[in-house]
């Protein structure tokens, strides 16, 4: 069988407000055992690979399994961080070694009346079977909500 | 497909009309016999019957028929699988949102123990 080439290009824009201050939300995100704390993984994903560099040109590693499901890697570059304000970076994805997608993202974050402003965008470029919602992706998605459930209990 | 996808399906089927939807509204409160929830709406009753018939079958609600009178419930966690489904289209950046929220929930709750 031969592989189809083809890319899909997404977009998005993610906001939330948080009741915390901005510097809580900025610690989650710039000190390591905050960061692995909530975007690591959870019980149901045995970790793998994990590196943390918050500086501009730091990369950052995450590798995990879902119980059943696929190896999902990240790797991503941090190119600009202005403390307390926004954090960019681009980055990698690949599921069981496949080359899944490249994407930029930025993070803003923004003081309200009531906590921070979080905003998230993100522009990405989907690889050959992952340019549509694949078999894999789907498995995974469901290990990383088995994730979440359990983190929240 | 997951296998609770034939009870996503009847779910779906039976609040996509406003009518079952208002039931499942009343009922939410309390159980009701059929004559009383048929009063608020300017319907038949073969018609409200219809449309239990429908919820029953879809396993959101229950019946039981005490004498003449028959009392309707919802039936508890009927509508689970839609939160389950919903909890499955959400995308990585919004699972990372919410869990960066429960994450500032958790150590908020901590800061405020010590």
């Amino acid at each position: 069988m031969t592989l189809e080439r083809r890319l899909a290009r997404a977009g998005f824009t993610l906001t939330r407000d948080y009741p915390a201050a901005v510097k809580r939300i900025w610690d989650a995100f710039a000190d390591e055992d905050q960061k692995l704390a909530w975007w690591g993984a959870g019980d149901a994903i045995e970790p793998g690979e994990w590196a943390f560099d918050f500086r501009v040109g730091g990369r950052d590693v995450a590798e995990g399994k879902f119980h059943d499901g696929p190896v999902s890697r990240y790797v991503a570059t941090y190119t600009d961080i202005v403390q307390h304000n926004r954090i960019v970076t681009t980055y990698d994805m690949w599921l069981d070694g496949v080359h899944m997608s490249t994407s930029v993202a930025s993070l803003e974050f923004e003081p309200i009346d009531k906590g921070t402003r979080f905003t998230h965008v993100e522009h990405g470029v989907f690889f050959d079977q992952f340019w549509a919602d694949g078999p894999n992706r789907e498995k995974g998605t469901r290990g990383l909500l088995d994730a979440l459930g359990s983190y929240v209990t | 497909m997951p296998r609770y996808y034939d009870e996503l399906d009847a779910v779906l089927r039976a609040l996509a009309d406003p009518t079952r939807r208002a039931v499942v509204e009343r009922l939410a409160q309390s159980p009701a016999v059929v004559s009383e929830l048929a009063a608020p709406f300017s319907m038949a009753l073969p018609s409200l019957m219809q449309h239990l018939r429908v919820l029953e079958a879809a396993g959101v609600v229950t019946s039981e028929k005490h004498g003449r009178v028959r009392t309707v419930s919802l039936r508890a966690g009927a509508l689970d699988v839609l939160h389950l489904w919903l909890g499955e289209q959400r995308t990585p950046a919004e699972r990372h949102a919410d869990r960066l929220g429960i994450h500032l929930t958790r150590t908020s709750q901590k800061e405020t123990l010590t």
